[in-house]
């Protein structure tokens, strides 16, 4: 009985773990104890590996970027566990970061196939598979509308600072430095639009983006023809995170894409009038270039480029969500504040009303938000169906984009759980099409929609029945539903589900509740 | 019932069941078995390791069995993320150790699948990581670098973005 329990054991245990059996345990125990002494003597000089689960069990435990951004370059199988928890919450903080994290989630093959390498690899990647055309004529129109807009903005900060130093490297004039803004977002935004019908070669596409905001810069007006002569400083954004990942990746071989990790992908971006994450500006490529072999610590990013941001209203584009500088509004998106962002908020409450761009100093960060461009987010879309699959929280909090761009990306999550598209410019076609792509959605934030009555709230009555499983849906700031004959309707057709924003019977101060509760900051 | 444990170099620890239980792997094989005075074998944990977990064990002998942990509802609803920083003053006393032997005791609750000590050790070892470098990390823990500059390069211009996050 004993032999046969000895025989056992370690057998089951091998299956159990999936180690390796164990040699020679049928035997006496001495020669099991021979060999596990063998082993135990090669084991302490050579460290130890820890296995793979593990690892990853530690990297779930890091938290902050800054940290798994550490470990990525430990060694292989530290890389592997980090990178999957990396990307696997991912939360836009500035323009640079979400464009650097698009150009990583982008599938190196799509930049393969145009048959363009190097800087233009990433652009031609989301260009290759482009939009429709009438999705690219209006991209267009909305992209002359917002230059127009920033020229003139441009016009007027250029009176307000007679400026002098416009060959300055260093402190890089105004002229220069708006267009460095606008060509790194636009970059983004347009150069996914495939080439209009022949004209526009993939090579010129980047620099015709940037050419185009010189072009705004100087005459204040948008110029169609696209001087790609001279080299502008403009793409510089673009192109140092495209040529990172589009060129051959040594890496290709021995990890997947991080798109598969991505469970949760955030916009991070909140209502017009808020733009609540600061950042300090983006590294300029040839500092990154310069770093020096050793991991740069954390706070080591402070070769800032003296910047001007514009915040105040910039006037939308047409079809915007307005919020009104009323209090509600005010409240409504300040739930949405990250935790220690708390002062930017307090500074909108005065800063808003007036019509002209406030320079800030040279020193402070582009709030990011504060661009049409930061939010108009239409190209992306797809782009991110087809990088993330594996998607299940989505937030769109305040982003500007096409009902059919969105239907379209969302007919390649038909498993999202949670959406956020409080603020946004769904109307009721995109809403339709949620219903219609998303089933299994459990978690749905309309805050802001309701209003003004952009979309009739007979709509949300109508799509409710094809979202089941939800269980919680937000709708703060929906003035056209304050009637608490809405909340029992709703109730009626849901009587489990939890409303947030509005309550049934009276309205309380609803507005300042919890965080989106889509995608709320880690506890 | 009294369990008996044979570590890899051959030293036996006499355990009550209920602790050997706190392990899923000598849970199973117990029950498998049936009742057994046999010693049981344990090839990959070495006997201060062992010892060291049980005694974690004895300290969390009345704690309620972890449930077991539901993937599919966790990755819907992740957004409470495990913190590092709760750990009991027991458990962080317990843990002060070398390094070497903080690996071998993640190993061998790996190994022994004892849940809440495979956690407390990723726990321990992600707040030692807290703040540091890569290289710093190598050292800490004698990990081998096995990139070649190439690839390390190519990870940092890739992931930049991470790093002031």
């Amino acid at each position: 009985m004993s032999t046969d329990v000895e025989a056992r054991l370690p057998a089951a245990a091998a299956a159990f773990r999936g180690v390796p059996r164990w040699p020679s345990v049928r035997g006496s125990a001495p020669a099991a104890a021979a060999a596990a002494a063998a082993m135990a003597s090669s084991a302490p000089t050579a460290p130890r590996r820890l296995p793979d689960e593990v690892l990853a069990a530690i990297a779930r435990h890091v938290d902050g970027a800054a940290d798994l951004y550490a470990m990525l370059a430990v060694a292989w199988a530290w890389h592997r566990a980090a990178r999957a928890q990396l990307y696997r919450h991912i939360r836009c903080t500035s323009l640079a970061q979400r464009s650097a994290i698009m150009a990583v989630l982008m599938p190196p093959a799509a930049a393969a196939e145009t048959g363009v390498g190097g800087a233009d690899g990433a652009a031609d990647a989301s260009a290759a598979h482009g939009l429709g055309s009438g999705d690219v004529l209006m991209a267009r129109e909305l992209c002359r509308i917002h230059f127009k807009l920033s020229g003139l903005a441009l016009g007027a900060a250029r009176d307000g600072e007679a400026t002098s130093d416009d060959d300055d490297d260093d402190t890089a004039s105004l002229e220069t430095l708006r267009a460095a803004d606008g060509g790194d977002g636009d970059g983004d935004d347009l150069a996914a639009l495939p080439p209009r019908a022949g004209t526009a070669t993939a090579t010129a596409r980047p620099s015709t983006c940037s050419t185009l905001t010189r072009a705004s810069s100087d005459a204040g007006l948008w110029t169609p023809d696209a001087t790609a002569g001279a080299e502008p400083s403009t793409t510089t954004t673009t192109t140092a995170t495209a040529t990172g990942t589009s060129s051959p990746s040594p890496l290709g071989r021995r990890v997947p894409r991080p798109g598969h990790a991505v469970r949760s992908f955030d916009f991070g971006l909140r209502p017009v009038t808020a733009p609540t994450v600061a950042r300090p500006p983006p590294r300029r490529p040839d500092a990154l270039r310069a770093a020096p072999p050793a991991f740069p610590a954390p706070s080591s990013s402070s070769s800032s480029s003296s910047v001007v941001a514009m915040t105040g209203p910039r006037r939308p584009p047409p079809r915007v969500p307005r919020q009104g500088p009323t209090r509600q509004g005010t409240a409504g998106l300040s739930r949405d504040a990250p935790p220690g962002n708390d002062d930017h908020d307090h500074d909108h409450d005065h800063d808003h009303d007036h019509d002209e761009p406030v320079l800030l100093p040279r020193s402070a960060a582009p709030v990011y938000g504060s661009g049409w461009h930061h939010r108009f987010i239409s190209p992306l879309l797809p782009e991110l169906a087809r990088a993330c699959p594996q998607l299940r929280r989505l937030a769109l909090s305040g982003c500007q984009f096409y009902d059919s761009a969105l239907g379209r990306a969302l007919a390649g999550w038909p498993r999202l759980v949670a959406l956020d598209l409080s603020h946004s410019s769904v109307k009721a076609l995109g809403l339709r099409t949620v219903a219609h792509a998303c089933p299994q959605l459990a978690v749905l934030d309309l805050s802001g929609l309701f209003q003004l009555h952009r979309i009739p709230p007979a709509v949300l009555l109508e799509l409710l029945p094809a979202w089941p499983a939800l269980a919680r849906l937000a709708l703060h700031a929906c003035t056209d539903l304050h009637h608490p004959a809405w909340a029992r309707r709703i109730r009626r057709l849901c009587p489990a589900l939890r409303l947030d924003g509005i309550l049934d019977g009276d309205d309380a101060d609803a507005d300042d509740a919890a965080p989106s509760p889509v995608l709320a900051p880690p506890a | 019932m009294k369990v008996t444990l044979t570590s890899s170099d051959n030293q036996t620890f006499t355990v009550d069941r209920d602790i050997a239980e706190k392990s899923m792997l000598l849970k199973n094989m117990l029950e498998d078995v049936g009742e057994s005075a046999a010693p049981i074998p344990l090839p990959n944990v070495q006997a201060d390791t062992l010892k060291r977990v049980i005694e974690y064990c004895e300290h969390h002998r009345s704690d309620a069995p972890v449930p077991a942990d539901d993937d599919k509802s966790k990755d819907a609803f992740d957004s409470v993320r495990k913190r590092a920083d709760d750990i009991e003053e027991w458990d962080a006393h317990f843990m002060k150790m070398e390094t070497d032997a903080i690996f071998e005791t993640i190993l061998a609750a790996n190994y022994l699948d004892i849940k809440p000590l495979l956690d407390l050790g990723c726990k321990t070892v992600a707040n030692m990581i807290k703040g540091k470098r890569a290289e710093d990390i190598r050292e800490m823990f004698n990990i081998q670098n096995d990139f070649t500059p190439e690839e390390e390069e190519q990870i940092r211009r890739e992931n930049e973005w991470a790093a002031d996050a």
